[in-house]
């Protein structure tokens, strides 16, 4: 796993990308605060998902409208390469497996941001780079891209989500950046 | 309350006929069960690391979206991660 990669592709699975949407800071969704600037992409599998089953529903739109703006761009890893054949020994779902294949297509560059735990443990096997969205909102505030302030705030905004432990270990985080 | 259709195999049907033209109510209470209990074994297979969260949403025949809301409602946990 890594934590700080610089110039990177970030691929989202769905379950940060639901999460960063649900959340909010204020009257902003934690999605349009931590995403924008980012290099994000979604395999189609991933915008099914989200988008297409999604509908109408108001967080699902708010992820449509970040993809029609062009702060998410959907790529297709077929367009790259075969699906990895490993994935089939493991209860993936369809956009973590597409998700896991793009990331590896990509190359060095790239970086899956899933709090999936299996989805981890698969990309971890396979020397795909990962990382959960806590530490993508660290790797930002890092690198500057988003500043300490926004980062804690994010954190506070999605802490309902995580077990003990993962919410103040990253605060501290950020507080090592102050 | 809304009236949905659902297909049901003839097996089933000869079972279930009798009982819900006595006690209609009945229906509601079978498919509030058994979309329950499959939540909850699905649950456990997701904690377990067996299925991935996607997997659970696809498995459960519902979006991410409100798989993450069935969780959150039922105060359960809405990630696999440990602790």
């Amino acid at each position: 796993m890594t934590s700080d990669i610089a110039s990177s592709v970030f691929v989202f699975d769905s379950s940060p990308l639901v999460a960063s949407c649900q959340f909010a800071v204020g009257s902003r969704a934690v999605a349009e605060i931590a995403l924008v600037g980012a290099d994000v992409r979604i395999p189609p599998a991933v915008y099914a998902e989200v988008v297409t089953r999604g509908g109408s529903r108001p967080d699902a739109r708010l992820a449509a409208g970040l993809i029609t703006a062009g702060y998410i761009h959907v790529t297709d890893a077929t367009v790259v390469g075969l699906a990895l054949e490993d994935l089939q020994y493991y209860q993936l779902g369809h956009g973590e497996q597409e998700a896991l294949t793009l990331t590896m297509r990509l190359g060095n560059r790239a970086v899956i941001v899933t709090d999936d735990f299996l989805a981890l443990i698969v990309a971890s096997r396979l020397s795909v780079s990962c990382q959960l969205f806590l530490d993508f909102v660290i790797g930002r505030a890092r690198r500057g891209e988003l500043t300490v302030t926004e980062s804690q705030a994010i954190v506070r905004a999605v802490s309902p989500r995580y077990p003990s432990g993962f919410v103040p270990h990253s605060l501290a985080m950020l507080r090592t950046l102050l | 309350m809304s009236l949905i259709s659902i297909r049901m195999p003839e097996d089933l049907e000869q079972v279930l006929r009798p009982v819900l033209e006595r006690d209609p109510d009945k229906g509601t209470e079978w498919l509030r069960a058994g979309f329950e209990a499959r939540l909850v074994e699905l649950y456990q297979q997701w904690q377990a690391l067996r299925i991935s969260t996607a997997r659970f949403a696809e498995l459960l025949g519902v979006s991410p979206w409100e798989l993450a809301d069935l969780l959150r409602d039922r105060g359960l946990k809405t990630t696999n991660l440990p602790g």
